[in-house]
Formats: structure tokens, sequence, C-alpha cells
């Protein structure tokens, strides 16, 4: 009777260490997450640093029909150039005095009317952020034939 | 054996178990980039473009002019060693037609106008037209 309690008491526990050990294995051969988080790591540095936010859109500096005439001046009607200096300031020709926002609005729906073509030239101390908010303005006042050319002073340079 | 795996076993979780809330972060992380991020070839100096309300799209083009603050002009993503003129006499004299040619300009916002002359001259003696200036959205 002892002896046979015995040995059912040694099968148990043989039957204990099978399943310890198979727990122990299952427990260690399962997908380890530390490799996991070194590829997530990998792939979140990879997108950080190769991806931007920045949108950009474009703004058409030379108008095509208008360079065209700009080239072979086919009209009889001068073009109406516009000097741009520091903070939008806006001014015709050579002339020093600069066009008022009413001016400016009754110069241009003359020049639309007329079929001028505008002319905008950078003046001294205008930065490209000036020039680019000039041109913008120009075209939401409805002036489509719109051409940027060289400033005053390199014009006369070519010309020296 | 290290104190902290010990004291972690008796008290029945494991170090894992802590890696999870740094594991959701970083997933997330990574899911924004991946969704909110466009992958694109950088620009070879920095600049800032200038504000428009422009809604016109910047179209991919070999043909690209970047000038930087300081003056100084990368085409395509190579440095410019040589006069703007020069450059173009060289590279446009085995090109029959340019009149269909998209170049791009990425000019620093902060730089004085007259410096574009520098491009606009020389562009425009070559026969280009089509000439689209790279801007940002204004906020």
């Amino acid at each position: 009777m002892c002896a046979r309690s015995n040995k059912a008491k040694r099968q148990y526990a043989g039957r204990d260490v099978v399943q310890s050990a198979l727990f122990q294995r299952r427990r260690t051969s399962g997908i380890g997450i530390t490799p996991l988080i070194d590829v997530v790591f990998i792939l979140l540095l990879f997108f950080m640093l190769t991806s931007t936010f920045s949108h950009y859109q474009t703004l058409d500096l030379v108008n095509a029909s208008a360079a065209d005439s700009a080239i072979q001046p086919v009209e009889q009607v001068p073009p109406l150039l516009l000097v741009v200096s520091a903070s939008m300031a806006i001014s015709v020709g050579d002339s020093e005095s600069k066009l008022t926002e009413g001016e400016l609005q009754r110069l241009l729906s003359d020049s639309i009317v007329d079929g001028q073509i505008v002319l905008v030239s950078a003046g001294s101390g205008a930065s490209v952020q000036d020039l680019v908010s000039v041109v913008e303005k120009l075209k939401s006042l409805g002036v489509e034939r719109l051409d940027i050319v060289p400033s005053v002073q390199t014009r006369r340079e070519e010309q020296s | 054996m290290n104190p902290l795996i010990e004291t972690s076993r008796r008290s029945g979780f494991s170090i894992d178990d802590g890696m999870i809330p740094l594991i959701n972060i970083v997933f997330l992380m990574l899911i924004f980039f991946m969704v909110a991020g466009k992958i694109s070839q950088q620009d070879a100096a920095v600049f800032d473009a200038p504000v428009s309300g422009s809604q016109a799209p910047l179209v991919e083009t070999d043909r690209e002019i970047l000038m930087a603050a300081s003056g100084e002009v990368w085409i395509n993503g190579e440095p410019l060693m040589v006069g703007f003129s020069d450059w173009l006499q060289a590279n446009m004299a085995d090109q029959e037609s340019v009149d269909d040619q998209l170049w791009i300009l990425k000019v620093d916002a902060g730089i004085e106008a007259q410096e574009l002359d520098r491009l606009l001259v020389p562009l425009r003696e070559s026969g280009i037209r089509r000439l689209s200036l790279t801007v940002r959205r204004s906020e």
C-alpha cells in the first residue's frame, strides 16, 4: 500500500516537472517584445527624418501671352511699368511719388480697359516677399496681362 | 540577479508590462508621421518660401533653381560655381526647344527682389517663358 502510494507520488511529481518545463518553454519561445520595439523605433526614426510637412504652391512669374507681347511689341499701347519699393510701396515708372490705394485702382482699371500690359519691376529695398505680395494684389484687382521685368538699376547697367 | 527583475517577478508583473504604454506612444507617433508627413527629396539649402494665396500646385520638374538667403544658387541640387548665364549657355546649347520647358524657382522671401534679376535676365535671354516661383500657403 505504502509502496503504491509512493509510486503514485513519484508519478505526480514527474508530471509537475514536465508541465513546468513545458510552461517555461512556451513562455520563452513566444515572440519577444524587444525586437518589435527595435523595429518600430527604426521605422519611427526613418519617418521622422525623411518626411516633410511643408506643402508648397507655385506662382507663375511670366505670363506667356504677356511675355510674347513684351518680346514682340505689336500693340500700340505702351505697357504700364510699376516699381515696387520696400513695404509694398508702388510707384509708376521713374516717378518718386508712391501711389495710394485709390490711385492704383483707378490706374489699373484704366489700363485693363486699354488692354495695357502691366510690367512689375523691383525697386530699391523691396524683398521677394514684397514683389510676390504686389503681384498677388494686382491679380486680385483684375490684372491678367502681367509680367515681371528686370529692375531699373539692372536695365541701366545693361544699357551702359 | 537584477533587483528590479526580482521585485517584478515577485509582484507578478514583468518588465514588458511597463513597456506597453511606451510602445503605444511610439506606435501613435509612427502612424502620425506615416500619415501626415510626405517623403520628398530634401532641398539643397534651407530657404523660407514667400507667402502667397496661390493655389497652383507644385509640379515636379527636373529644372529647379534655388536661391538661398545668402544669395548662393543651386541648380537641381548642385551648387552653381560659374555665372548663371555661362551655365545656361553651356547646358542649353544642345537643347532645341526651350518654349515648353518649365523652370521652378525657389527663392528665399527675405532676399532683395533685385537679386532675382541675376536669374530672370539670363532665363529670358535664353528664351525660357514658363517660370514658376515656389510659394507657401498663407496661414
